[in-house]
């Protein structure tokens, strides 16, 4: 087919796939920025007319007043965001730390050392990552119930942790498995036990697939939905996920829900511009896998 | 410094024997190499000195201390490995610096050794910089630079020649052996090449399938091969043997083969004294007689007591040339310093041997009859 | 061989365990330690609870009223005869099916079109990244807004094409399961497409060129040539998608809430719905291996083409 016409359907192709891609995004984004009554103008308005943040400063507590609208109150979903944004983080850092350490531990022996039971390990961190969550989260409600541990960050951290954990083994094993084994050796000729190999060649060689690692979990938990529904939703430890559902029960104002998904976006955005040069260094498809939670 | 010993040492991979009942010393100071066929076992043997790998039997010794329990961060040997294993993350000064580190030198020491070292093998200026940003030969010299300085007891080398282009082997071979030398440190050097053998090794214990076939000097196993395995090995281009029948004729020493018929004259025979070992042998029995290259002469005139063949390639490589022929349906290489004037490809030519330097092995069992 | 055997009379001596900080661990002991970890890991997380969850589901379990008494398969015979279950059966394949074909189709298609040289396209590329960096739930929310009835996106563009002259709800028990398709699809086609845009980068320029030379037209290009290369990265693609489609919940509980009725209740929004809503935790546990059973066998595949490579 001649050149032309493969450019313009290229465009047309490409157009479609960012539009696609955004549409939902930018439909939520100019909600956000409405009034409630702007919203059920049909039709719809594409670009909001006036565009203010009224939404965004209902939605985290802030009244404001607006000379041609008057005085906006607070939104009384206001405080399940905020703590939803305390609880998320204090979840999200719990498991990033918990999920780091462990992991770099596990992956290092099993990725440099000949283990006889290796394939064994290895078939186990690869089983426990396909188990559907909502099959974990049964028994778990049990086990919570009696310990205690319901409606605690601590609950779903661990809930967490049981797929943080099997994925960061997992990219941190395929990783090591490219560096050759010979920087290890010449570190133990130089003098280095095998602990002393771990903390001056594996860790440092392996930062990119760590930071990488480390993102992705934070995201994860920050993002992860069923479980912080079923074991903190109502409680103190409520986290952000959990609070949009209420707020779609308890008819909010569909703008100020808006704002509050967008609010949600910022951090992964900010992360993920702030590591790109880490993550696209990695290149794992495999990455991805972890928000099969 | 460090005499090192095996005693007994078998190590097995899985069904693959990479050392049998190995038994060596190395001598202090020594610069020994073990030399063999890829995938025989050399590199094992280092690792074993190194402590990178177990025994599965038998005992190694530094200085007549059995180390097989020492881990290898407290055996105080230094090791090169093929790919150099320089550490990407450092500069070159802080690759050359890991061993002193480990020990816990001070930091000016530290200093002090790591630009003494470097300054020494030519590196000193590349201290800031990055192991991507050096070619393959300095890499290399961080590596050596990070063994050497270590005053390790004990040096190891695993193939350091083999990613050299091929003009600079020459140099690289000899500042390695003029820096061992210089350093006094035992150094085991494994590689398959023999030439690098030849010219470097004060001694060469040549590996095959985890066996040790032969230990000796370079000359010795070049003059005195235990079999035709080694005979083989070493020297290029490779030695020629040929299968022929031992026949006494009235006390005439003849070596039948189908393409030629020689006989070995009874001064050089009695000068060698290998009369009564030809004795013993002749009876019909086959043997394989075996010549170099350089103990071939080639004449243009039909000659008694010579072989007959057709010259199939000349190559002229200035100092020498190699003119391989065709004798029945093999090919052999002769070298000359001088070839024959007017001799030409597809040529009949005559080829006279050298019964001084002549080798015969027995076609069984392989084995040097000479010895 | 000597030495073997010694070594197994070492660790059945009990001085083994107490020379044990006094000695060098071996490469063996000392990875296996660090292991441990993964061990207690594996049998606190994965282990335990699966089996404690197949234990109750062999029960009945009331845990406010503290009833436990057990019944044999009762649950299993119940569940696979409660027309709630076989529904939510139904309507899992329906929605994964759809999910399928319509990742397959968009992947693919974007797949193609991202392979393509145009100013750009890293640009392009991650932007289509952008619906899988987003998490279940938000797509849930999101596409609530797209489908609204009152204020939707889809509502708005036909009305203002003027294919309708009053907003509709969208969300009826006939269209809601494709409805929740091309959400759920919008969300997990970045990954179909770039699994596939990594087989077709490995492609190299000169086979097309040698056809196009030889005068093969693109539908048979497409054929012979580029699916052969993207067959693996499609099949482990095709597995992953799948097995997302059937484990996928925020979808269901967010955006539908099974609704309307039960027309959209997945069979994980059944397991969720019996055992933390209707609190039935034992049934709602027999529930989940029904779809465990489902599930493994996909993943059995999955594990195999992965071992298996090309």
């Amino acid at each position: 087919m001649n050149m032309n016409r493969k450019k313009i359907l290229l465009v047309i192709f490409v157009s479609f796939i960012i539009f696609w891609s955004l549409f939902p995004i930018l439909w939520i984004f100019n909600h956000s920025l409405m009034f409630e009554e702007e919203l059920y103008s049909r039709p719809p308005h594409w670009i909001p007319q006036n565009p203010i943040p009224n939404n965004y400063m209902q939605i985290l507590g802030i009244p404001a007043y607006y000379p041609r609208y008057g005085e906006v109150k607070a939104s009384g979903h206001a405080p399940a965001i905020l703590n939803g944004i305390r609880n998320s983080t204090i979840v999200a850092l719990l498991v990033m730390t918990a999920t780091v350490i462990v992991a770099t531990i596990v992956a290092y022996p099993l990725a440099r050392f000949n283990l006889r039971h290796g394939n064994k390990y290895l078939f186990v961190v690869l089983t426990s990552r396909t188990i559907p969550a909502i099959s974990i989260a049964i028994p778990y409600f049990i086990f919570f119930f009696y310990l205690g541990l319901y409606g605690t960050v601590f609950g779903v951290a661990i809930l967490h942790f049981s797929i943080t954990i099997p994925f960061m083994i997992w990219v941190l094993i395929g990783y090591l498995n490219t560096l050759p084994l010979d920087l290890d050796r010449s570190a133990r000729v130089d003098g280095y036990g095998r602990l002393g190999v771990f903390r001056k060649v594996i860790v440092p060689m392996a930062g990119p697939a760590i930071v990488t690692s480390i993102v992705l979990t934070f995201l994860f938990s920050w993002n992860e939905f069923l479980f912080a529904w079923i074991f903190t939703s109502g409680t103190t430890a409520q986290t952000l996920p959990p609070a949009f559902p209420s707020m779609l029960f308890m008819l909010a104002d569909p703008n100020n829900m808006a704002a509050a998904v967008i609010i949600s976006l910022i951090p992964p955005i900010v992360i993920c511009a702030f590591f790109e040069r880490y993550i696209t260094r990695l290149k794992i498809v495999g990455a991805v896998q972890i928000k099969s939670g | 410094m460090t005499k090192i010993k095996f005693e007994n040492v078998n190590k097995k991979f899985d069904s693959v024997v990479a050392a049998d009942n190995v038994n060596l010393e190395i001598n202090d100071k020594e610069f020994f190499i073990i030399l063999g066929p890829s995938g025989g076992g050399k590199s094992t043997l280092l690792n074993l000195i190194a402590g990178l790998e177990q025994v599965d039997s038998g005992t190694i010794y530094f200085d007549d201390k059995p180390i097989n329990d020492v881990p290898p961060e407290k055996r105080n040997v230094a090791m090169v490995f093929q790919s150099y294993a320089i550490y990407p993350h450092m500069n070159v000064f802080d690759n050359v610096a890991m061993g002193l580190r480990a020990k816990k030198l001070a930091k000016q020491e530290v200093k002090k050794q790591v630009e003494n070292a470097t300054e020494m093998l030519g590196i000193r200026e590349y201290l800031n910089r990055k192991p991507y940003q050096l070619s393959g030969g300095e890499r290399q010299r961080v590596a050596l630079a990070r063994a050497l300085v270590r005053r390790p007891d004990a040096f190891l080398l695993d193939e350091p020649l083999a990613n050299i282009d091929a003009k600079l082997r020459q140099s690289v071979r000899v500042e390695l052996k003029s820096l061992q030398r210089q350093f006094g440190i035992t150094t085991v050097y494994v590689t398959h090449d023999q030439t690098e053998a030849m010219s470097m090794g004060d001694r060469v214990a040549l590996i095959r399938q985890g066996k040790i076939i032969q230990t000796s000097t370079p000359s010795e196993m070049y003059s005195r091969p235990l079999n035709t395995f080694v005979a083989e090995f070493l020297g290029s281009p490779s030695i020629t043997l040929f299968e022929t029948d031992l026949r006494d004729k009235d006390g005439r020493y003849i070596f039948e083969a189908p393409a030629f018929v020689l006989e070995l004259p009874l001064e050089t025979a009695k000068m060698r004294n290998i009369t009564a070992t030809i004795r013993n042998k002749a009876r019909d029995n086959k043997v394989m007689i075996g010549f170099r290259p350089e103990d071939l002469a080639i004449h243009k005139e039909s000659l008694n007591n010579a072989i007959e063949g057709k010259i199939y390639l000349i190559e002229n490589l200035g100092k020498e040339s190699i003119i391989t022929l065709k004798i029945g349906e093999r090919l052999i290489q002769a070298v000359s310093a001088h070839p024959p004037a007017g001799v030409h490809v597809d040529d009949t030519v005559w080829l006279t041997v050298d019964f001084d330097k002549m080798y015969i092995f027995d076609k069984e069992t392989q084995q040097n009859l000479l010895i | 061989m000597m030495r073997k055997s010694m070594r197994k009379s070492k660790i059945q001596s009990p001085l083994f365990f107490i020379n044990i900080s006094k000695r060098r661990l071996s490469d063996q002991e000392f990875g296996n330690i660090l292991a441990i970890p993964l061990v207690v890991f594996a049998i606190f997380i994965v282990v335990f609870p699966l089996a404690y969850s197949l234990w109750v589901s062999f029960r009945d379990i009331n845990i406010f009223l503290h009833v436990d008494k057990f019944i044999g398969f009762n649950q299993y015979v119940k569940a696979l005869s409660d027309p709630l279950v076989t529904n939510s059966i139904l309507v899992s394949l329906h929605f994964t099916a759809e999910v399928v074909l319509l990742t397959i189709f968009l992947g693919l298609g974007f797949a193609l079109v991202l392979n393509e040289v145009f100013p750009g396209r890293r640009i392009v590329r991650v932007l289509t990244l952008v619906p899988w960096a987003l998490s279940e739930y938000v797509t849930a929310v999101i596409w609530r807004d797209v489908y609204s009835s009152e204020y939707g996106f889809v509502n708005g563009v036909l009305f203002s094409l003027r294919i309708i002259d009053r907003y509709l709800n969208f969300l009826t028990p006939e269209w809601v399961v494709e409805l929740l398709a091309v959400a759920f699809a919008w969300h997990i086609v970045p990954i179909m497409a770039f699994f596939l845009l990594g087989g077709l980068q490995s492609i190299p320029e000169e086979i097309y060129s040698q056809a196009k030379v030889d005068g093969v037209g693109p539908v048979k290009r497409f054929l012979t040539i580029t699916f052969p290369y993207i067959r693996y990265a499609f099949l482990v693609a095709l597995i992953f998608v799948t097995f997302l489609a059937i484990t996928a919940t925020d979808m269901f509980i967010v955006l539908t809430g099974g609704g309307p009725g039960i027309s959209s209740e997945s069979l994980t929004f059944q397991i969720y719905k019996t055992s933390f809503l209707i609190q039935d935790i034992s049934y709602g546990a027999a529930i989940s291996f029904i779809l465990l059973i489902i599930t493994v066998p996909i993943l059995i595949s999955y594990f195999v083409i992965l071992t298996r490579k090309r």
